[in-house]
This record gives C-alpha cells, sequence and structure tokens, in this order.
C-alpha cells in the first residue's frame, strides 16, 4: 500500500508540474467568468424586452415569459445559486480539459520512454494505472473545489448586477449542501472519463492517439445527446421517416458515459438545472421511454464497470505487451 | 563459474515476428564483478536486458534475477537492482531532482533520502533543478546513473552508460562502478560497444553478435589465447625460419606477412623462439611481444576486423 501510495505522489508531482494543467484550470476559470458575463446579457435583454416587447434579435417576446425568465435569471445570477451553472463548465469544458490531461499523463510514458524507467523500478502494471486515475481524480477534485471557490466572487459580482445590491442573506446552508453533494457526484462522475483516456494511451502507446480517442469519443458522445433529442422528437410525433431509430439508439445512449454521467451527477434527473443542455426544452420534462433509465444507482454502478474496464485493458496491456522505445 | 549468480539465463530466445533478436542465450553473471555485455549495434544487448527487466516477454526460456523468476516473481528483485536500459527517459518538463523524486517514489522507502548523495556521486550537483530537457546527452546519462543508484542496490544493469560521455566522465563512470564492486560488493553488469572505453573495468566478459554467445570467459584468459609473437626476418632465412618454428609443440600457429612471421604463442616463449632461430644460425631483425586488446578479440569475433 506505501509503494502505491508512492506511485500516487509521484503522479501528483507531475500533474502540479505540468504547465498545461494550470492553463486548462486557468482557461477553466475563464469560461465561468465569460459565463456569468454572458447570464447578464441575457438579464438585461430579458429586462429591456418587459418595455419594448422585442428580445434581442428583435423577436417578440411576451411580458409574462419576460418576467419570468429574469425571474430565473435573477435566481442562477446569485450565490450560491451561481453553483449550480459549475456544471456548465465541468460537465462539459471540464471533461474534454481532464481528457485532454489524461491522455498526456498516460501518454508521455510511452512518447518520452519512461514507462520502460518506472516499469523496470518497480512500478505494478495494475498499480500504476490505478495510482494514474487517483492523481487525476484528485487533480480534478482540487480543480472542482477551486471553480466552486472562484463562484463566490463571481456569483456575489452577478448578483449585483441582477439585483443591484449584495445580499448574502439568502446564503442558506442548506443549498450549499446540496451544491456540495452535486458537485461530489460529478467529480466521481469523471472516473469512466479518465480511466478511458489513461487506457486508450497505454493501449495505443501514446498520447496522440489518446486525444483523438478521448475528444472524438467525448465530442461523438454529445453530438449523440443532440441526436437523441431529435430522435425522440421524431417518436414523439409519430414520424415515419425514421420510425424505430430511437429505438436502435436508446440502448446504445444508456450505457454511454454521457447519460450515465448525467443521471448519476443530477441523482435521477438528467435535465436538472441545465443551462446549456443538448436536449430540447430542458425546463420540459420529456417522458423518456425505456430503455434510457433514470435510476443514479444504476448510473453509478454502469460507470464503475466502464471504469473498471479500462483499468484492467491498461493493466493487461502493460502485463502482457512488450514496453520498448 | 561461481555458485552464487546474479543473473541466470536459460536458452533465453526473443523473436519479433521472422527476425531472431535473441537465440537461446544461455549465461550466469556471478556475484561481485564487473560483468561485460558486449556486441555490436543490433546484436541483441538491449533486448536481453530488457527480458531480464521484465519489459520484454521471451519468446523461449527464462531467467533469474537475484534468485528470482523473471516471469512469476520479478517485483523483489527489481528493488535490489539499479538499471538504464538504451537512451535515458526521464519526464522532460520535470528538473532533473524533480525525476529523480519521481523514481524514488517509485521505489518507495529510503529511496528520496538518497537523491542528494546519488547527484554527488554522478557530478550533477548544480545543474539538478534544470529541466531534463535542457540535459545533454552526457548529462542524462549522469541523471539514469543516479537514478539507478537511488535504491543503493546490490546490483547494476547498465546498458551503455558511457554513451555521450566525454572522456573525463567516461573515467569518472569507470572508477566510479570499479569500486562499487571492490569497496561495496556490488556487482555491474555492463553492455557496451565502446570496448576501448571501459575494457580496463572488466572482470568477465560475455560476447554477442545477432543474438548468439560467441564468446565468454575471465577477461585475462580470453585475452591470453589472443597473444602473439612477431619475428621480422632477413627475407632468405624467412622460409627456414617457418618450418623450424611450425615444428615447435608451443607454436599453435605461424602466419607469414613478407618478411614477417605472426606465431600464435605465449610472448613469454620469445627467448626460446630466439633460441631455436639461433641455433640455426637465423638471427631475427626485430621481435615483438604483441598483446591483444578486448577490442581485437571482439573485431575478430564478430568479423569486422576489416571495416574498422
Amino acid at each position: 500500500m506505501g509503494d502505491w501510495i508512492g506511485l500516487v505522489e509521484a503522479e501528483i508531482l507531475k500533474i502540479t508540474r505540468r504547465r498545461l494543467s494550470w492553463v486548462l484550470l486557468a482557461l477553466l476559470a475563464l469560461i465561468q467568468v465569460q459565463h456569468a458575463r454572458n447570464l447578464r446579457t441575457e438579464l438585461l435583454d430579458y429586462r429591456q424586452a418587459q418595455t419594448t416587447g422585442a428580445g434581442r434579435f428583435g423577436q417578440a417576446v411576451s411580458l409574462e415569459v419576460a418576467v419570468a425568465t429574469e425571474a430565473e435569471l435573477t435566481r442562477r445570477m446569485s450565490f450560491p445559486g451561481f453553483l449550480g451553472e459549475l456544471w456548465v463548465v465541468t460537465d462539459v469544458w471540464g471533461v474534454f480539459a481532464l481528457l485532454i490531461l489524461a491522455a498526456l499523463q498516460a501518454g508521455e510514458e510511452f512518447d518520452s520512454g519512461t514507462a520502460r524507467t518506472l516499469l523496470h523500478r518497480g512500478a505494478g502494471r495494475t498499480g500504476w494505472p490505478l495510482a494514474k486515475l487517483t492523481a487525476l481524480l484528485l487533480f480534478a477534485g482540487a480543480a472542482w473545489l477551486l471553480l466552486a471557490i472562484l463562484d463566490l466572487p463571481i456569483g456575489i459580482w452577478a448578483q449585483g448586477q441582477a439585483t443591484g445590491e449584495l445580499n448574502l442573506s439568502h446564503l442558506g446552508t442548506g443549498r450549499l449542501v446540496d451544491h456540495a453533494v452535486q458537485l461530489l457526484r460529478s467529480w466521481l462522475g469523471l472516473l469512466p472519463y479518465l480511466a478511458f483516456a489513461s487506457a486508450a494511451a497505454t493501449l495505443a502507446r501514446g498520447a496522440g492517439p489518446a486525444l483523438l480517442m478521448g475528444l472524438g469519443g467525448r465530442f461523438v458522445e454529445l453530438v449523440s445527446s443532440v441526436a437523441g433529442a431529435f430522435l425522440v422528437g421524431m417518436e414523439l410525433s409519430g414520424s415515419d421517416a425514421i420510425a424505430g431509430w430511437y429505438r436502435w439508439w436508446a440502448p446504445l445512449h444508456a450505457i454511454s458515459f454521457e447519460w450515465n454521467t448525467r443521471v448519476w451527477s443530477t441523482w435521477g434527473d438528467p435535465l436538472w438545472g441545465r443551462a446549456f443542455s443538448p436536449y430540447p426544452a430542458s425546463a420540459q420534462r420529456l417522458s423518456l421511454p425505456s430503455p434510457l433509465h433514470n435510476d443514479p444507482w444504476l448510473a453509478g454502478l454502469v460507470l464503475l464497470g466502464w471504469t473498471i474496464l479500462w483499468v484492467a485493458l491498461a493493466s493487461w496491456s502493460l502485463r502482457r505487451r512488450d514496453v520498448a522505445g | 563459474m561461481s555458485s552464487e549468480a546474479v543473473i541466470r539465463t536459460w536458452d533465453l530466445t526473443k523473436r519479433f515476428g521472422p527476425t531472431t533478436a535473441v537465440d537461446s542465450l544461455t549465461m550466469e553473471v556471478p556475484r561481485g564483478e564487473v560483468f561485460g555485455f558486449l556486441g555490436p549495434n543490433g546484436a541483441g544487448k538491449t533486448t536481453t536486458i530488457a527480458m531480464i527487466l521484465g519489459l520484454v516477454r521471451p519468446t523461449v526460456g527464462t531467467a533469474e534475477l537475484l534468485g528470482h523468476d523473471i516471469r512469476r516473481d520479478l517485483g523483489p528483485a527489481l528493488r535490489r537492482t539499479g538499471a538504464t536500459i538504451e537512451t535515458p527517459a526521464f519526464y522532460p518538463y520535470l528538473s532533473g531532482r524533480d525525476n529523480l523524486r519521481v523514481v524514488a517514489r517509485v521505489l518507495g522507502g529510503a529511496a528520496e533520502k538518497h537523491i542528494d548523495a546519488a547527484l554527488d556521486r554522478v557530478g550533477l550537483r548544480g545543474r539538478e533543478r534544470d529541466p531534463f530537457r535542457v540535459y545533454s546527452m552526457g548529462m542524462k546519462q549522469r541523471l539514469a546513473l543516479a537514478a539507478a543508484l537511488l535504491n543503493d542496490p546490490e546490483l547494476l544493469i547498465l546498458d551503455e552508460p558511457t554513451n555521450g560521455l566525454d572522456p573525463a566522465g567516461i573515467q569518472e563512470t569507470r572508477t566510479m562502478l570499479r569500486r562499487m564492486v571492490d569497496d561495496e560488493g556490488k556487482t555491474v553488469f555492463l553492455s557496451s560497444h565502446l570496448l576501448h572505453e571501459v575494457q580496463q573495468v572488466f572482470d568477465r566478459v560475455l560476447i554477442i553478435d545477432h543474438g548468439r554467445v560467441i564468446a565468454q570467459g575471465r577477461v585475462d584468459d580470453l585475452l591470453r589465447e589472443r597473444e602473439a609473437i612477431e619475428v621480422e626476418l632477413e627475407e632468405n632465412d624467412v622460409d627456414r625460419a617457418q618450418a623450424l618454428l611450425r615444428s615447435q609443440t608451443w607454436v599453435q600457429s605461424v602466419r607469414r606477412s613478407d618478411r614477417r612471421l605472426h606465431l600464435g604463442a605465449p610472448p613469454e616463449r620469445s627467448r626460446e623462439v630466439v633460441a631455436v632461430l639461433a641455433a640455426a644460425d637465423i638471427f631475427p631483425s626485430q621481435l615483438l611481444r604483441v598483446s591483444s586488446t578486448l577490442e581485437d578479440l571482439f573485431l575478430s569475433l564478430t568479423g569486422k576486423e576489416n571495416h574498422g
């Protein structure tokens, strides 16, 4: 166990010394700030729409919609309400950033030849991939925490923009705990992504293919979500043109990282609190037909299964294949 | 050979598709010596070391490292071994010291406490905070050696450790390795193709070419077999002298080259050569004791004499 902790420490040392780790974190922070600015612009538009009856692009906006939207935006532009917006960053951009980091962290061992340097010093063939995963997860946890802390000044600024006052009286412990729990779940939901990128680098013996597979896979997942939303719509409208396609898509999507992390991190409420959702009408609850499940425990099991599978494949690759170069 | 071997291989073979990199290699490396593992580039040295260290799986055969089977139980042996293999490979964005910290954490235990001593020993003090990517080849080799020394190993396996070192660095490495064996009781298994640089340090060598063993034994014994006497004579005496010397039982071979005779005989027989020739009224104009080097032996065995 002591040796394994040493491996984790070595991996953490590498992550923290890598400039790109901090560059990616800074980019995520910038996206957070930009997101708050975007919300402010949207808020001002809807405020103006209440007097002019027109939205930003001149489209007609009813007074009821403008008032309701302004209220919703004001709720989101506060602290801890703004913590809910963190998922925009973590679930979309954060996953991309960590896929890059995981692919590099595992792939460099083969690109630089350090795999042989550490393996012949006794790094375990299973312990090492697990240590990498643990170190990446710990870094991600620290990054998520830093971003959440950054939400305090951003949220206060946004609240000032929305209400014209800096009132923290509504800052209740209960809401903070809710957000913290969701942050924790979202963080654990990263496991299969990190395991996949690491395993891809180990199997392909380099960072390049792992980056391609990791980022490409994530992109395909997101496109698949949008396609799924489209297919749901077609299915519900009874369109004959692509009748039945949803029934092919749904079982595949049901075991995807995307769907299960969503069910897991929102605890069975996959359309909850999405400012940016690939699904249409995020405010409207779609009646999702089977076999897309909404069970968070099942989602957790699926994610754990994926994680174990990828770690096992990386371990198999290190045990059974020559390490040269 | 000593019964206490730190490395043993039995019919160790590695094939990459149709190419046989190592072919039925059987060897024993005795404890407490500097063992030279020699061969030209592409002879199979690195593949052999990679198999012994568990990085490459043997196609056939097996090996033991410090008494542990490399297929089943290599971990404990690796913790008592220090090794460098191929070009030194470290994290380019980490400093030399941080790279050693990474290796130390993999090794566990007290390895991290040995970092300063290892840096001193290989002469990297003062440059240990520079990133690895700016190191010269010689500095990279020194860092690899420092990493190999971190766990105070009883066995050092070094793959071409003098590549890229300047003459002073080679001299320092030689002295350091010799001291480790003589004063600290360690064993050094060293592969190289730069024989003139490391010949002095070896106790025993094994030479491979095309994956096969072509010679092995104590360096003194192997070189003694190659020692010779060269005699220069008057033109008229050469034929008679050749016949006379050929008839001596202690002369293994006689080779003529113009007015010179090259005798396959121990140099300490020089006086007898003179006596035999003088008895027949033949007086050599010159007589040379020819001692062989490991490089001569290596080149003759690997058939590369004519290519320099």
